[in-house]
């Protein structure tokens, strides 16, 4: 595996998402009550206010929001990544994720589906076209 | 509301001032207050940036402030620019204070760079570590290597092209404009960190791509210095220019930065522009001049948008047209914005809606009687 050279400092809800992600799952928090999923990580729903909730692991469909094509390190540690693409996707189960683009450039409105790239420090989500093109 | 902006001062701007950013303060709101014709001693409130580095405590001391009856401060940064102003202004129609300063002083460019990352980063070459669940440059966020607003506005452009079905090449044409028509503004106002550096939509275009679609040019300019502004109440000053309504914004996943925000390209809900101009006893039509929180070309094509300018994915003719220029329907960021004036993180923006009302402009909107003034999480309409 390589260095990433980024690591969270996690604790809780961060913690428990980025251990998921360590077991190539993606931690959706699911609500009890009103059946919902949300992200980022929150002690209650967005939609509904409760404070029941479990983790549930994204099935892997989703669709991207939008993308960028870094090509400016705005640290030392991200100057050999360069270029570097971050996609927005909606998951299927209607939560939205800041992830890793995996594959040829994104398409904004292409399915796309989930998967992990392993680093040293964390395992990243990351998502390729889903027709594999 | 019985407020009025009454001083407004300045710094020079500069990508290294060699001065703390406490000397920068005191060298504004010193300026601010021989503008208002006000001494220390007057000051009786405070408004500052959660960002400042500067306490109150230590300025007023500084300063010879005798003491201040009200205090408040903004946070999510340069978004809050203008809820300085809706503090200050509705402090004193409460009465609550007489003469209240905002600020801002920063060694944006020398020290602290928001353009960079260290500011959400610890740790050496080897290995940094974030924390926290701020976007961008949270534990969501930056182990993606989403660190910095540009990159989360490049996220924004992205979609708003493809919501619109804008091609990439009309979107830089659309934002290119908007960077040369306020380099432009700025060739004629020489506190601009970019006076006699003019800009061609060629420059522009062969600018280096950042993060895609926003290119080096669609970027505000990290400075060094400082603006204050003085607020006293309407119907005790003379000659100031009157805040007719002003507003704080917060919606849930609208924050400062959104990327999770249902739709990302509209800066605040409708319902709630109509509702401001209402309270400004104003309508769209009656605006003579835009000053928008530029922090990247496409501030301006959303501004125009969310306030109803033009229709929704409409900008970019808007700015193409020369809406934007003093010949036209809405003259914008007449000082050269933060994209060629200086990133004082949105405070100058203020200061030239109010120098645009005092006929004092570099740019002048000729008979400008109503500026609408925004920072996405605030606004202003100010009249004279």
């Amino acid at each position: 595996m390589t260095r990433l050279g980024i690591r969270p400092e996690t604790a809780g809800l961060s913690q428990a998402f980025w251990d998921g992600a360590r077991r190539h799952e993606l931690l959706l928090q699911r609500c009890s009550a009103c059946g919902r999923h949300w992200h980022p990580p929150s002690e209650f729903c967005p939609h509904c206010r409760s404070s029941t909730w479990a983790w549930v692991a994204a099935a892997g469909g989703g669709t991207i929001y939008s993308f960028t094509v870094v090509h400016h390190a705005v640290h030392p540690v991200l100057a050999d990544r360069l270029p570097y693409t971050v996609v927005l996707v909606d998951l299927d189960e209607g939560a939205r994720v800041v992830a890793r683009s995996a594959g040829a450039q994104p398409e904004i409105g292409r399915r796309v589906t989930l998967g992990f790239a392993d680093y040293d420090e964390i395992s990243l989500p990351e998502f390729a076209a889903a027709d594999g093109g | 509301m019985n407020a009025a902006i009454v001083g407004v001062g300045a710094t020079t701007f500069s990508s290294e001032s060699g001065r703390s950013e406490l000397a920068l303060a005191v060298d504004a709101i010193g300026a601010a207050l021989a503008d208002a014709g006000l001494d220390a001693a007057d000051v009786d409130g405070m408004v500052r940036y959660t960002y400042d580095s500067n306490g109150f405590p230590a300025l007023i001391r500084a300063l010879g402030v005798r003491g201040l009856r009200f205090f408040s401060e903004v946070p999510l940064g340069g978004s809050a620019t203008c809820g300085t102003i809706a503090h200050a202004a509705a402090a004193v129609d409460a009465g609550l204070a007489s003469h209240v300063v905002c600020f801002r002083a920063l060694n944006g460019r020398s020290g602290v760079r928001l353009g960079r990352a260290e500011r959400h980063l610890r740790g050496g070459a080897d290995e940094v570590v974030c924390a926290g669940e701020q976007m961008p440059g949270g534990v969501y966020s930056a182990p993606y290597g989403l660190l910095v607003p540009a990159q989360v506005m490049a996220l924004w452009a992205q979609r708003y092209a493809w919501q619109h079905g804008i091609p990439l090449d009309r979107l830089a044409r659309g934002l290119g404009t908007v960077a040369v028509t306020q380099r432009g503004y700025a060739q004629a106002n020489p506190r601009a960190t970019t006076y006699g550096d003019p800009l061609t939509l060629e420059d522009y275009l062969a600018g280096r791509m950042i993060a895609s679609p926003l290119r080096v040019f669609d970027l505000c300019r990290e400075t060094d210095g400082a603006v204050a502004i003085v607020v006293s109440r309407a119907d005790e000053s003379r000659g100031g220019v009157r805040v007719l309504a002003a507003a704080q914004q917060l919606f849930p996943y609208t924050e400062a930065l959104p990327a999770y925000a249902p739709d990302v390209t509209a800066t605040i809900p409708p319902w709630s522009t109509d509702d401001f101009f209402a309270r400004a006893g104003i309508t769209r039509d009656d605006v003579d001049v835009l000053g928008v929180y530029d922090a990247t070309t496409l501030s301006v094509l959303f501004a125009l948008e969310d306030f109803g300018f033009c229709g929704r994915g409409e900008a970019i003719d808007f700015v193409c047209d020369g809406g934007t220029t003093l010949a036209g329907r809405l003259p914008t960021n007449t000082s050269g914005g933060l994209l060629s004036e200086a990133h004082v993180h949105g405070l100058n923006i203020v200061m030239e809606a109010v120098q645009q009302l005092r006929g004092a402009s570099t740019s002048q909107v000729a008979g400008a009687e109503v500026a609408l003034v925004h920072s996405r999480s605030a606004s202003l309409v100010l009249g004279r």
